[in-house]
């Protein structure tokens, strides 16, 4: 096996001082800290994918600096004690700290992960750069590395720095030795190595760096053997479906990569990573094992009628980074679904979209300039979901002055509601809002040149505006076939009952054309507002 | 947590300088002896050791069947300037202008800088496409403000709002190995500012007062969405 004999090679040649790997490559999950040193974030998220590991060369070990031998919380040892200076990896991003983050379970914790280089000495080890980008700042004891989307990768904890601020760099270059330094005292030999990234909805915060390292560190390391094999198709634009099994593991799921326009290494390619381990028949008898299967939406971005690239790669069990499945690429060519009939309601920009987990990769269309004017306009969206079951168990969304069914779990869930943790309302409290159409089965967004999103809903309104209930009304929303050819629209009455067009059969059908289903009462906006605030003041958890 | 921890870690700091010992440990300055919840063992962590354990990242969520899964690294979104920014004092303007020229006509954002009589003026300013970022150094101090017009959109992360606030909007303000962190979104666009001190024992290096004080005397001086 590759990695043995790997191992056996790093004993070699770091005999003195070196403390070598004595265990194969290995990691604790993301969130799994040392005993008693703070709740961990379980996230598999990886945050940087495909960036370099940032120390040159390895082997080298990520673990706690403090509650690890030598560290003030280790009980004893020095921080050159073999046990450090080996695997498995370990997580120490949210370790016990007092300094706010917001990603933290505690709210409070550790921002980066610490390492230590292959071996237990000082001003040795290279730090290189994750990325091509550029040096933006450089402290007594950090370098600063930004990417040109702006993301950062922090390097503390070095010394003999060999970039400067200003300089452009490329993935690789050096950036400076791994030492000790920090301010005016010292500590261990290792690099804190920080993501931060300017995250929707909450700004530039550190996230996670633990799952971005490990893939890193598997592609440096190269500790595999035999490559996963399988295959990846397109199935009928509806989905993207294959299997792949690890030769050297073959009853273990493996983890693929789905990268669409470009490989990993290019900044426009968008990827998703996918559990192979769904049930099909059709494996069994062929791979000697069935739960090799995945199966993942086509995005609805990509419907667009041109054709977009598919890399698909399977992760060896055993450590070797990502192998490109044998019949990838392919592609995706799907022409455009008809745009759903109904008004577009514009959100904010990035932080309003997180507010919501509306993601455009997955669920957004983009329109011409002529279709997007052809598509009535609603209110805003929300700020943020207000979701609540009734005494039935039935959800609901609170949207502006209106109440909408959430008709089914399926449907909560393509929203991503947790009905689960929705509190619960009285019939009296719901009863402040008149009763809307229910939610779509899926929130389905469009964009046209411009930057903004839109969400695509039904049109609300209340039975008792008179501008409502005109069955017959004046046109108003889009007519064409294919969701707002350019000259569809205009002008029609806001809410009027063309609204409808594009909306379920069963949609309204008591209520004269409106968008609304109850006898609700009428109600004067600011009251509605204020049934609202206290509401949500005397909301309880189930 | 945080109010429990931050008396104590006053508390190490000075009985540590009053000692005349370095009370910075492997980058400890919490409370090792604080219990909180326990950590979580990993469904698939492995106490004895690797040899059964994955060694490979697993989606977020394997339990169930993932038609949509996040995307790696969160989706790329632009931010936009919101509202109207108008520049600021006139000196600062006149001297960054002078300073840095067309670059500040190239940012991307509202490019907000320290005012012109204040030792933190004159640093090095970078502008790309995406963001920009500023440092400069005043021994023993060195600050870093950068700005993003490029947002991540992680699906599973649904926002937070931070309890502080600088510059009349709220912010994170944290300390990371010594060094202090505030971010914040103004006029839409994501702002981080760090302060990090060469010499911890400084009194101006004890808190944050110091970075908090640079981010509220940050004045606009260009960049896109500044009106004169």
């Amino acid at each position: 096996m590759k990695w043995r004999s790997w191992a056996v090679g790093a004993a070699v040649a770091f005999a003195l001082p070196v403390v070598a790997s004595a265990a194969p490559w290995g990691y604790h999950d993301p969130g799994d800290l040392e005993p008693n040193s703070g709740q961990g974030r379980v996230d598999w998220m990886v945050y940087a994918p495909g960036m370099r590991y940032p120390m040159g060369n390895g082997p080298s070990f990520a673990n706690s600096q403090v509650y690890r031998p030598g560290g003030s919380q280790g009980g004893g040892g020095t921080q050159c004690d073999a046990v450090n200076y080996d695997y498995p990896w370990r997580d120490n991003y949210c370790e016990i700290r007092s300094w706010d983050m917001p990603l933290c379970p505690a709210g409070t914790g550790h921002q980066g992960q610490d390492i230590r280089p292959a071996t237990c000495e000082k001003s040795v080890h290279p730090n290189v750069a994750t990325v091509d980008g550029t040096i933006t700042n450089i402290g007594s004891y950090s370098v600063y590395l930004t990417d040109p989307q702006g993301r950062r990768y922090d390097y503390l904890h070095g010394d003999t720095n060999m970039v400067s601020v200003g300089q452009d760099v490329s993935r690789g270059d050096p950036i400076n030795l791994v030492s000790n330094a920090f301010g005016g005292t010292s500590t261990t030999i290792h690099l804190h190595f920080n993501l931060k990234q300017d995250v929707a909805g909450y700004g530039f915060v550190y996230v996670p760096p633990y799952m971005s390292l490990i893939q890193a560190y598997e592609d440096l390391m190269d500790l595999g053997n035999a490559p996963p094999d399988g295959t990846a198709a397109v199935d009928a634009c509806e989905a993207i479906t294959g299997w792949a099994q690890d030769p050297d593991t073959p009853d273990d799921p493996v983890t693929v990569e789905i990268w669409f326009d470009g490989t990993p290494d290019e900044p426009t390619a968008t990827g998703v990573m996918v559990l192979a381990n769904q049930y099909r028949m059709d494996l069994c008898d062929s791979l000697g094992s069935c739960e090799h299967g995945f199966e993942i939406d086509v995005p609805l971005s990509l419907r667009d009628g041109y054709p977009h690239v598919v890399h698909a790669y399977g992760t060896d069990t055993e450590g070797g980074g990502r192998s490109e499945l044998p019949d990838s690429p392919t592609f995706v060519d799907c022409d455009r679904p008809p745009v759903p009939e109904g008004v577009r309601r514009p959100l904010a920009g990035p932080d309003h979209l997180a507010a919501w987990g509306f993601s455009p990769f997955w669920s957004s269309m983009r329109l011409s300039a002529e279709e997007l004017d052809g598509i009535e306009t609603g209110p805003a969206v929300p700020d943020t979901p207000v979701v609540v079951v009734d005494e039935a168990n039935v959800g609901w969304l609170i949207d502006g002055s209106y109440r909408r069914r959430i008709p089914s779990q399926a449907v909560a869930d393509a929203w991503g509601f947790d009905l689960a943790a929705a509190p619960v309302w009285t019939a009296d409290e719901l009863d402040a809002y008149a009763e809307g159409t229910d939610l779509r089965p899926e929130p389905i967004l469009v964009r046209g040149p411009g930057p903004v999103y839109y969400l695509v809903d039904d049109p609300q309104c209340d039975p008792n505006d008179p501008a409502c209930g005109a069955p017959g009304g004046s046109s108003g929303g889009p007519s064409s076939d294919d969701g707002g050819g350019g000259d569809g629209t205009g002008g029609g009455t806001a809410g009027g009952s063309a609204a409808t067009a594009g909306l379920p059969e069963d949609y309204g059908g008591d209520d004269g054309g409106c968008g609304c289903r109850s006898d609700a009462r009428p109600r004067q906006p600011s009251a509605i507002w204020a049934l609202t605030l206290l509401a949500l003041g005397r909301r309880r958890r189930r | 947590m945080r109010s429990m921890l931050r008396p104590w870690l006053r508390a190490t700091i000075a009985v540590s300088i009053a000692a005349g010992t370095p009370f910075l440990t492997a980058c400890d300055r919490g409370d090792g002896s604080d219990a909180q919840d326990a950590a979580p063992t990993g469904t698939r962590a492995h106490a004895q050791g690797v040899a059964s354990a994955p060694r490979h990242p697993r989606s977020s969520d394997d339990a169930r069947t993932v038609r949509r899964p996040p995307v790696l690294g969160g989706e790329p979104m632009d931010r936009a300037v919101t509202g109207q920014v108008a520049a600021g004092e006139a000196a600062t303007v006149e001297a960054a202008r002078r300073r840095y020229g067309t670059d500040l006509d190239r940012a991307p954002a509202p490019v907000l800088l320290p005012p012109a009589d204040s030792p933190y003026f004159g640093g090095t300013l970078i502008v790309r496409p995406a963001f920009w970022a500023y440092s400069v150094a005043v021994e023993p101090v060195t600050v870093s403000i950068q700005a993003s017009t490029k947002a991540r959109l992680h699906t599973p992360l649904r926002p937070k709002q931070p309890e502080d606030r600088v510059r009349g909007v709220p912010a994170w303000i944290t300390m990371n190995e010594g060094i202090v962190s505030i971010a914040w979104i103004e006029n839409g666009i994501a702002y981080t500012l760090e302060v990090e001190c060469g010499e911890p024992r400084k009194e101006t290096c004890r808190d944050d007062a110091l970075a908090r004080s640079i981010a509220a005397s940050l004045v606009p001086v260009g960049g896109k969405g500044v009106t004169p």
